[in-house]
């Protein structure tokens, strides 16, 4: 259980939680993650990663319905597996092709090389459990850096395998 | 009613299981026996045996990308019980994408 702990506070980290921010398109709210992500030394590059995210954005983007977008790259550039969050104050559309409206933006990176499985657990366990209202609503819900870490590091049983 | 399904997108890391936990919960709610196959940045889970996939009235294959396996499913893709769809769909849609299929 402690070991599980210990990965779910490495891939989420209260210094990739924004919150209540002004954002009004997919790029913004990328560079924005990307921005910390590189302050936090997560990755070792901006440009390049920030690449990867938008190349697999023009594949199929990642806004998936419930006013939420999961940008995500595997790169190099990916010295350690993380999740950012960013909870924007006003719902954007994240392409001008779709409807979709965004509030809650989860950036997630990972690095290219054989991931360590329970940081992939975590990360698909995180990403299931965004398909719970409760859940969504408090993320939506939350102004607090502290709650909003307490609630993205507590996956609860009922979404183990 | 018994559901089989395959999930996989091109990263393997949020989709895939965003599709399968929403086409597990959309069954479960609708008393549906489900299985739902992943093949993503973890490999392949849960895997489908051939029997399972014989056994299933329907079969979902939400997938971005060329699978493992897909010739488990010819016989049941000849016999006009899949449905093919993005992940996505699955994952925005599920109630719908169950709908779809039972129209099969």
């Amino acid at each position: 259980m402690n070991r599980i702990k210990t990965i779910e506070t490495n891939v989420i980290r209260k210094e990739m939680l924004l919150l209540q921010k002004e954002c009004s398109s997919k790029n913004d709210a990328i560079n924005s993650l990307i921005e910390k992500a590189f302050d936090t030394g997560l990755i070792t590059r901006k440009e390049p990663f920030m690449e990867v995210v938008l190349e697999r954005e023009t594949e199929i983007p990642t806004a998936i319905g419930y006013e939420i977008a999961i940008p995500h790259g595997k790169s190099k550039e990916v010295k350690e597996p993380f999740i950012g969050f960013l909870q924007v104050r006003n719902s954007f559309q994240w392409t001008e092709e779709l409807e979709d409206e965004v509030r809650l933006v989860f950036l997630i990176g990972v690095s290219d090389k054989n991931e360590n499985n329970l940081h992939l657990k975590f990360i698909s366990q995180l990403s299931k459990k965004l398909l719970d209202e409760d859940f969504r609503q408090a993320l939506k819900e939350v102004t607090e850096v502290e709650k909003a870490f307490e609630l993205l590091t507590t996956i609860n049983s009922t979404i183990q395998n | 009613m018994k559901i089989v399904a395959v999930t996989a997108c091109p990263t393997g890391i949020a989709h895939t299981y965003m599709a399968q936990e929403a086409i597990e919960k959309e069954c479960r709610a609708r008393g549906y026996e489900v299985k739902v196959e992943t093949q993503g940045g973890m490999g392949i889970e849960n895997e489908l045996e051939q029997e399972e996939v014989d056994n299933a009235d329907l079969v979902i294959l939400a997938v971005a990308i060329g699978i493992e396996g897909e010739e488990r499913f010819d016989e049941k893709i000849d016999e006009g019980k899949v449905l093919q769809i993005e992940p996505q769909e699955a994952i925005k849609n599920p109630s719908q994408v169950i709908d779809n299929a039972e129209r099969l």
